[in-house]
């Protein structure tokens, strides 16, 4: 713990290539509005008469700008930050998502702005898959963001609108809602690429996995696959795939058709939901749900150490869903069990 | 005992001497038994002795006292910076060492008063003159050390951050660089070079708290004050901060904390600025690539009329800036436009590096002036792929902004280069 390198602490911080200096006028204004000061303040020194809104709500932090007809999300931090919440709200649906990200790190003792740059729609949702978040969003490194308000700048005068399509954070699966896997693809080895999004993948069906809890036991002899979705909790969000393996709460989905011995359909499937380490207990408050035709099944955790559903084959899709809290849900495309 | 009858001040001359302080040897011998360091029970004892009577010397005692720290900081942070950013020492010692040891205070064009605890005290908010008196009103033993203190005071000196930022550096309070650090750059900064005093634990815990807190305390203050600057948590915000332990405690761990994150901050300053040298020497080239359906000679002369435009337009209110700096600007940018690099562009317009990294910003007006003739040659056939997509775009701004930078071959001089010796010669 003591520290036997004699190093100076760094009482003057170089300021960042590009900052931008505001006049004493700023000195009372929030993080954003200096944010916003500083955009404006680029554009002029550039001679750029872009439209910037919205005119009357250009502080507002919960706001989306508009930037030469691009939705542009602000998102601030400290001029020494080492990490940047972007609140995850905007991007819940593509009717409200940026085209852009535009990080500005704000020192408000010196009102200095220095924007790292933009990140677009695409390149935000890629990031942000695998980021860590917290209760007030995805945390990225400022550095995830390049070129700095040149790039924001390039790209609104130069690109279509059309040309940086809205895209939403919700998890693949949640997209891929509507879409119908067919169960017995598993037994042949296909895995379904929204299943794969989510982090699943098709496990073998060995003896030791039902020894570990993960088919129960009057299932296990009739398992004729397994697919397993890995998921975790950050936070009050719940994440699934590369997230979920760097989380410290997580927990797994395991997807079982059943059926008597070598049967090339399967006539049953088991939904369980258990810790990752075989056990311990479940966060509370998980609620799996299942729906096959009129038939629903709901299941929440409490003090549980898994969750199990049982359904049989039938003409009826069987759609499921996983949800925490209100912050949280993960539906699964339709599965066909041959019926 | 010299911490108490040595005044450190700045001399007309620019010269920061020691001024002895007799008087002040008998008002902190003859109620202290000798020998004695200088301590925070010496600083109470004169705190006491200042406000309870009009004596101008306990109060020039503690002025010397609070001279020290300041006089320390302004050395080791001049001696950091000196080289790159060209900091002076003098200047900077004129906004905290401005104390030459009177003892009655100009209060205006004719009138003064004597220099007594109650007459400092009784000013108006907002900074006085000399600046270890505002150090010493504004002092509250509960929170920490009479010379920390006056470093926390020195941090938010808005005068002297002004400096700072024109030579291109940030002065940053260790309030704002504790909300500015995450959790995991808390525990990076404790683990390598916290003191042992506490766990690691403890300071993340405190570090969670804090932030929020001071979140709402800086939007209070700035309602309050209308500034940004200058804010120190006080009793009610460290006790709330940490209610089971004493307020000075939680003072000394949120500093020490803040002295980890910035020798943390220190060591990874020293690599990037090693770094930052290499890349400045290296430069990518890519050529713009337009529809190869159109005729290579007309899309060049396109090029080279849309980038002229752009110069024409953007770079002459950037060389020809008027006022103080008109001048040193011109210097700057003439050496620029024959090849000369950072430092010896520096030596030449007798400035620093920091000045010239702050002044040129050669690469962002080649961008800007790229983006603008981009914009113009979207309207051409062979360049209209680049509103499609990002990349085409970004290509497209590249490769111009590069064909501004670098000669085509050896010998050449790039078309930012020459244009601007062509505008420095025919002004």
């Amino acid at each position: 713990m003591t520290n036997a390198v004699p190093i100076d602490p760094l009482e003057a911080f170089p300021m960042p290539a590009g900052a931008i200096e505001l006049d004493d006028s700023t000195a009372a204004l929030s993080a954003r509005s200096l944010a916003v000061a500083g955009l404006q303040r680029a554009l002029r020194d550039r001679k750029l008469a872009l439209p910037l809104g919205p005119e009357t709500a250009l502080g507002d932090p919960q706001r989306l700008l508009s930037l030469n007809r691009f939705g542009v999300q602000l998102a601030t931090a400290g001029v020494l930050a080492d990490q940047l919440v972007v609140d995850a709200a905007p991007w819940a649906s593509e009717a409200t998502a940026p085209q852009l990200l535009l990080a500005a790190l704000v020192d408000e003792e010196n009102a200095v702005v220095a924007f790292p740059g933009v990140l677009t729609g695409a390149e935000f949702i890629e990031i942000a898959r695998s980021a860590e978040r917290s209760d007030q969003g995805v945390l990225l490194d400022p550095l995830a963001f390049r070129g700095g308000v040149e790039r924001l700048l390039s790209l609104v005068q130069l690109l279509e609108p059309e040309a940086l399509p809205r895209l939403s954070l919700a998890p693949a699966a949640q997209t891929a809602a509507g879409s119908v896997v067919a169960v017995i693809d598993w037994l042949r080895g296909q895995l379904d690429e929204a299943f794969s999004a989510l982090g699943g993948e098709l496990t073998p069906v060995a003896a030791g996995a039902f020894r570990s809890g993960a088919v129960a036991s009057g299932a296990a002899e009739q398992a004729l696959a397994m697919l397993v979705i890995p998921f975790g909790l950050s936070g009050d969000q719940l994440v699934s795939g590369d997230a979920a393996r760097r989380c410290v709460r997580k927990f797994q989905l395991a997807l079982i058709p059943t059926g008597p011995d070598h049967a090339t359909h399967p006539t049953g499937l088991v939904v369980r939901l258990s810790s990752a380490v075989p056990g311990a207990l479940l966060p509370d408050g998980l609620q799996l749900d299942a729906r096959q035709g009129s038939h629903h099944q709901t299941i929440t955790s409490a003090i549980s150490t898994e969750l199990e559903l049982v359904f049989q084959a039938s003409d009826q899709l069987l759609d499921v869903s996983l949800r925490y809290g209100e912050s949280g849900l993960v539906e699964l495309p339709s599965l066909q069990l041959p019926g | 005992m010299r911490d108490y009858t040595e005044l450190r001040y700045l001399q007309v001359s620019g010269v920061i001497d020691g001024l002895r302080c007799r008087a002040c040897v008998e008002v902190v011998g003859s109620p202290l038994s000798e020998p004695f360091e200088p301590s925070r029970r010496v600083d109470l004892q004169l705190i006491i002795a200042a406000t309870a009577a009009p004596d101008p010397l306990p109060l020039l005692a503690l002025r010397c006292r609070v001279s020290h720290p300041l006089e320390a900081w302004l050395r080791v942070t001049h001696s950091k910076y000196r080289e790159t950013y060209g900091l002076n020492l003098t200047a900077m010692a004129s906004y905290a060492l401005d104390d030459t040891g009177s003892l009655t205070l100009r209060t205006g064009p004719e009138t003064t008063v004597p220099f007594v605890y109650a007459e400092i005290a009784s000013m108006p908010k907002g900074l006085i003159s000399p600046f270890s008196a505002e150090v010493i009103r504004t002092y509250d033993p509960q929170k920490c050390g009479l010379p920390h203190w006056a470093r926390l005071k020195l941090q938010c000196h808005n005068e002297l951050k002004a400096y700072f930022r024109e030579h291109g550096l940030l002065l940053i309070s260790d309030w704002a660089l504790l909300a500015d650090s995450s959790a995991k750059r808390v525990r990076e900064s404790w683990e390598v070079f916290g003191g042992g005093g506490f766990t690691v634990e403890v300071a993340a815990a405190l570090h969670a708290a804090y932030k929020p807190l001071y979140r709402e305390a800086m939007q209070s203050y700035r309602q309050a004050t209308g500034k940004a600057s200058g804010w120190q948590p006080d009793a009610p915000f460290l006790q709330a901060l940490a209610p089971e332990q004493p307020e000075a405690r939680t003072m000394e761990q949120l500093e020490a904390i803040a002295a980890a994150i910035r020798r943390l901050q220190s060591g990874r300053w020293q690599q990037s600025s090693a770094i930052d040298q290499e890349l400045a020497e290296q430069v990518a080239a890519p050529q713009p690539d337009p529809d190869p359906a159109f005729e290579p000679a007309e899309l060049r002369a396109l090029i080279d009329q849309a980038l002229q435009r752009a110069m024409d337009a953007h770079m002459p209110d950037v060389v020809s800036v008027e006022g103080r700096q008109r001048d040193l600007l011109r210097c700057l940018w003439a050496g620029w436009a024959e090849g000369l690099k950072q430092r010896p562009l520096a030596k030449r317009c007798r400035s620093s590096q920091g000045t010239v990294s702050k002044l040129l910003k050669p690469d962002q007006h080649a961008t800007t002036i790229a983006t603008a003739a981009a914009v113009e040659l979207k309207r051409h056939p062979a360049f209209a792929s680049c509103g499609q997509s990002v990349e085409a775009a970004e290509r497209l701004v590249d490769a111009l902004r590069n064909h501004l930078l670098e000669p085509e071959r050896e010998g050449e001089v790039a078309p930012l280069r020459r244009w601007i010796q062509q505008y420095l010669s025919n002004p």
